[in-house]
């Protein structure tokens, strides 16, 4: 599997990034289409709306609960910006041939936001810690589903 | 990493309360303001504005001010840091790789 590389290019942002093996086209679409969401957002994953365009805006339901934002800017298959719950991204997907390199910038209002998005995935600590609270979460995520299905 | 123990601190604060346990599983049926979550439990709106005020100090709850009420809301991605993404990538390099060929 390819590497990810995390950073922190200032105080404000997380820069991720990541090569994957296929065409850029390719990675655009499995970012934007509707039908590919629930296999990489997980099971019960359900989109609501995928509205690709600048000023369109997706929302999904998945098992952590609501995700929505809205498109920025949209320029297939090079580029997207889009706010993500409470942060913006800029995703750009760069042509390298036969592999696409993703480079995906977050962009938070306060460093501490940033900075509590980043420990969450740094602490060993937090991370056992936080698996438990998670699971919690999704537990009740769950019940509140079975409560609106029966 | 200095910031980091007292978030961590905060959320498990939180969590401790039983009560704030039941609060936090009503939300995730869906928002609801001050006084519908106080009314089940028997609570004061100002026991209850303690509660949440605590919930939202560990980031696990946001609220708004709605005409005269304040709307509760469960953040569901309180818990999804930087390590969550990177496993969602993952998962979306699997469906690039099994999908490439098909379109």
């Amino acid at each position: 599997m390819n590497e990810t590389s995390v950073t922190t290019p200032n105080e404000l942002e997380i820069r991720v990034e990541r090569v994957f093996d296929a065409p850029r086209t390719h990675v655009f679409s499995v970012w934007t289409d509707p039908e590919l969401i629930p296999e990489w957002w997980g099971d019960g994953t359900v989109v609501e709306e995928m509205d690709v365009r600048p000023g369109g805006t997706y929302r999904f339901r998945t098992a952590f609960g609501v995700v929505e934002g809205e498109f920025r800017e949209v320029d297939a298959p090079g580029r997207l910006v889009q706010t993500f719950q409470n942060h913006l991204q800029t995703l750009e997907f760069e042509d390298l041939g036969d592999q696409t390199k993703l480079t995906q910038t977050m962009r938070f209002e306060t460093t501490e936001q940033r900075d509590t998005t980043m420990q969450y995935g740094v602490e060993e600590g937090a991370k056992q810690g936080f698996s438990r609270v998670d699971e919690l979460l999704q537990r009740l995520a769950g019940r509140a589903e079975a409560v609106r299905n029966a | 990493m200095v910031q980091y123990k007292p978030t961590v601190d905060r959320v498990f604060v939180a969590l401790a309360d039983p009560k704030r346990r039941a609060v936090l599983e009503r939300l995730g049926a869906g928002s609801a303001t001050i006084s519908e979550l106080a009314e089940p439990f028997g609570m004061s709106l100002t026991g209850m504005k303690k509660h949440i005020r605590l919930l939202e100090e560990a980031q696990l709850v946001t609220s708004e001010k709605v005409g005269r009420a304040r709307r509760c809301t469960l953040a569901p991605f309180a818990f999804q840091g930087i390590s969550t993404w990177l496993q969602r990538l993952d998962r979306f390099a699997q469906v690039v790789e099994r999908t490439k060929g098909a379109r």
